[in-house]
């Protein structure tokens, strides 16, 4: 079993080269048909001064020699200069602000996922009861708010009105300047997890070993834990991947509203400024990440289900 | 959930007492609202950077808390009769933030490293009046050949082309303050970094964190060290302006750049006296493609532009107190006679009929309306202006089709010719006609409405040649009156610049160059 596994690991890696060299190849010539170049946001450069800007930075070659270099490049592990922000590399500006939004996003998931899954396995096993429709009440409203509404109402309450937290900020990690942009980030994820786990369980409970389960007169707590819980954690473990590499590259709402020094904020100050490097380079780690991250869920899923476990080879 | 955890509830308080603690010292200053700097490098960093920059270099001149100019680096200068040879003095004892001595070798350097092609530097296009810069730009010449040179350790001498009226103030730009060779040769593109970035001015970078703050202690070789009273200021940029004022009103930022126009209402009635606003040099108009239809024909363009009530956009519309404006020439360049066209006095029911009348002339009516697409970019300001834009010439059988693009997409089709009208904003380095009406001259970089008269040009190039002011300012006016007869482009307003400034910080005076240099500022207890 152990070897089937690792077999369709490696297989599923090596897949991923060709699928990473398609995303690339697909955002540089994207990136290249939008309108507009790198250093036209500064309104009034002379010719000379612009033709000496695409010079430096190799943005006068034939377009093709461009994406070879570029990725020969990547290839060496060098994403290339930043065209933003050109005192610094692509790779360092990653290093700056992956860790920052990674270091959010898993903290929300595991806050979304603790009160959430909770929620949602409470929800079902008082299905149709009082505390089921009020959390699912909940959730839908959880799920249609987006978070360019509530991030801001959740600054001006804690921060200008209870004056409990800092309003915006990074301040090097500190822990109070964590707390919003956590519950911001976490509230729709959790919404997410508690309809998903809830509809896990209910289907699970329904199911014929279940019912054998009962039969043989175990105690429902011990039905619940042994043999609900895991089969009903299946759909959960498919969303959890791509959730996870979407939350941890960044989301661009909450790094702005919060000024968070993340990787959002460059991606989209990149895409914005034609920084065409600095755009690759986040796509390209964004990509791996999901790659890896669905690798992940589905060995997940393998583990959680045999009936699965069987197709993978 | 409704109820926190006592424990969480705690947790809160605590960090919120230790947030507290930590603002507000006396000696520094938290300022907000500005941009992400592109870079450190004076040369390469782009306009939008300039408070944090004026903090860190200082040039051979500079400004006072009025924004009124001084000497900087230079403690005084002879200019020739022919007023093509300048000679400054530099200051006795004049040191880098590292404590070695600066010398007029270190200017040289300075401007060929500015001219030199291949270096990424933006503000070359300023100088071009020194003998030789621009053949230098383009390749032709060799950067040894610029007109600047060392005569000895203190003493710069510039040599111009031409006469240039405002070398003195384009002077003060931190793209032509002293920079240090040899860390820049050292380390080159990472020169910039903190613990190498050697400065000149009131300040040195003590860190930098893209995205999240710039950190600036007092620079102790300044020459004018003695009087800086803040001894740290922080810069955090930020992509959201409503962010960076929640960030006022919770006390955490002391001072922001600019503040989101929709709240001006609000800021008055709550924060009286924090509120700065005042004229900057700097105007937002509508470029026209005079090279195609429609707008090659002056009677179109004239009815666009006199339909519209300046006044009525810019108290209703902009509401963040911007003046109207119907010349090219902010009113608030200094000694300029602006020349005010007709029918910015005539009544609206008479500039309107004649619209109407200009557009039937024009073939366009009922049954032909004239539709052209106006493009626009952001702020949110932008698109009420333009819905209202819309609105007015609707007035007249005109349809104005909105293209709503992101700045890179506006300046790209702008610059190309590839556009038929779009609004746009033009800030001046210097107090003067000049890059107003650079916007109208032939193959000038900021000519977008692709005017073309040789005798505007012929005026122009005569001002630039004048050494007396007045001849120089009046020479001006004829040339600004001459293309705003032909409707090029259609003035809108005038910028302001808006500060919101926490009670407690004093020492500038709001001027028109928006200079609010942190060594002048302090804080009354």
């Amino acid at each position: 079993m152990l070897r089937r596994m690792l077999a369709f690991t490696l297989r599923r890696l090596v897949v991923a080269i060709p699928t990473l060299l398609a995303i690339a190849t697909a955002s540089f010539f994207l990136m290249r048909a939008a309108p507009g170049g790198p250093f036209d946001t500064e309104a009034d450069l002379d010719p000379e001064v612009l033709e000496n800007l695409y010079t430096a930075y190799g943005l006068d070659k034939p377009l093709l020699e461009q994406y070879g270099v570029y990725l020969a490049n990547v290839l060496k592990g060098d994403f290339g200069p930043s065209l933003v922000y050109e005192d610094f590399n692509v790779t360092e500006l990653i290093a700056i602000g992956l860790p920052v939004s990674a270091r959010l996003g898993v903290i929300a998931m595991l806050v979304a996922l603790l009160l959430g899954g909770t929620c949602g396995i409470v929800a079902a096993l008082r299905h149709n009861r009082l505390f089921d429709h009020a959390t699912m009440t909940m959730a839908m409203t959880g799920i249609a708010i987006p978070s360019f509404v509530t991030a801001p109402i959740l600054a001006l309450f804690f921060g200008l009105y209870l004056k409990l937290l800092p309003v915006a900020g990074w301040n090097d990690g500190a822990a109070a300047n964590m707390v919003l942009p956590v519950i911001a980030l976490a509230l729709p994820q959790l919404a997410i997890i508690a309809r998903l786990m809830r509809g896990g369980m209910l289907e699970v409970l329904r199911a014929n070993f279940v019912r054998t389960a009962r039969a043989k007169g175990l105690p429902e707590r011990q039905v619940v834990i042994n043999h609900v819980l895991q089969s009903a954690a299946v759909p959960l473990v498919g969303y959890l991947g791509p959730a996870l590499a979407g939350i941890m590259t960044g989301s661009l709402v909450i790094e702005l509203i919060f000024d968070l020094p993340g990787v959002g904020r460059y991606f989209i100050q990149g895409a914005l400024n034609r920084d065409y490097p600095l755009v690759m380079g986040i796509v390209i780690v964004y990509g791996t990440l999901i790659i890896l991250l669905n690798l992940l869920s589905d060995l997940a899923y393998a583990a959680l289900d045999p009936r699965v476990r069987r197709t993978y080879r | 959930m409704n109820q926190p955890m006592p424990s969480f509830r705690s947790a809160l308080i605590a960090s919120a007492a230790l947030l507290l603690a930590g603002v507000a010292a006396a000696d520094t200053l938290r300022r907000g609202a500005v941009a992400e700097p592109n870079s450190l490098d004076p040369q390469i960093v782009s306009g939008a950077s300039s408070t944090i920059m004026r903090d860190l270099f200082t040039g051979l001149t500079s400004y006072d808390s009025a924004g009124r100019l001084v000497p900087g680096a230079a403690e005084s200068w002879e200019i020739s009769a022919d007023g093509l040879t300048y000679r400054f003095r530099l200051r006795e004892n004049l040191k880098w933030s590292d404590g070695s001595p600066i010398a007029a070798k270190d200017f040289v350097y300075t401007l060929r490293r500015l001219l030199t092609p291949g270096n990424r530097t933006r503000f070359g296009s300023f100088f071009y009046s020194i003998r030789n810069a621009r053949s230098i730009m383009s390749g032709e010449l060799d950067p040894a050949d610029l007109g600047v040179r060392a005569e000895n350790g203190r003493t710069v001498v510039i040599e111009l082309e031409r006469p240039d009226a405002t070398l003195l103030e384009k002077l003060s730009n931190y793209a032509a303050a002293a920079m240090p060779q040899a860390v820049i040769e050292e380390h080159g593109r990472r020169w910039s970094r903190p613990g190498r970035l050697v400065t000149t001015g009131p300040y040195r970078l003590a860190e930098w964190v893209p995205q999240s703050y710039l950190k600036l202690e007092k620079n102790p070789h300044f020459y004018a060290a003695d009087e800086i009273e803040i001894e740290t200021v922080q810069y955090f940029p930020t992509n959201n302006a409503e962010t960076a004022m929640r960030r006022f009103l919770a006390g955490d930022l002391d001072f922001l750049l600019t503040f989101p126009a929709d709240r001006m209402d609000w800021i008055e009635e709550n924060l009286p006296g924090q509120l700065k606003i005042w004229p900057a040099l700097g105007i937002s108009y509508i470029t026209f493609n005079n090279r195609k239809p429609p707008f090659d024909d002056v009677r179109v363009r004239r009815a666009l532009t006199i339909s519209v009530d300046r006044q009525q956009i810019a108290d209703r519309i902009m509401v963040v107190g911007v003046p109207a404006a119907h010349t090219m020439t902010p009113s608030v360049v200094s000694n300029y006679d602006h020349p005010v066209p007709d029918y910015a006095r005539q009544p609206m029911p008479d500039r309107l009929a004649e619209a109407r009348s200009l557009l039937e002339a024009a073939g366009y009516g009922p049954d032909r309306p004239l539709t052209f697409e106006l493009r626009y970019e952001p702020p949110e300001e932008n698109r009420r202006l333009a819905i209202a834009l819309q609105a007015i010439w609707r007035e007249i059988g005109v349809n104005a089709e909105l293209l709503f693009t992101d700045f890179g997409t506006l300046y790209r089709s702008v610059r190309t010719g590839d556009y038929t009208a779009a609004r746009f904003t033009w800030f001046s380095p210097t107090d003067s006609p000049e890059t107003f009406l650079f916007i109208l001259e032939s193959g000038s970089t900021t000519n977008y409405s692709g005017y073309n008269n040789p005798e505007f040009n012929r005026l122009i190039a005569l001002a630039e040649a004048q050494l007396d002011r007045d001849a120089r300012l009046a020479a001006y006016r004829e040339a600004e009156a001459l293309a705003l007869a032909d409707y090029p482009v259609m003035p809108l307003y005038f910028m302001v610049h808006r500060n919101l400034v926490a009670p407690d910080i004093r020492g500038y005076t709001p001027n028109s160059r928006g200079m609010t240099a942190t060594r002048y500022l302090h804080r009354v207890k």
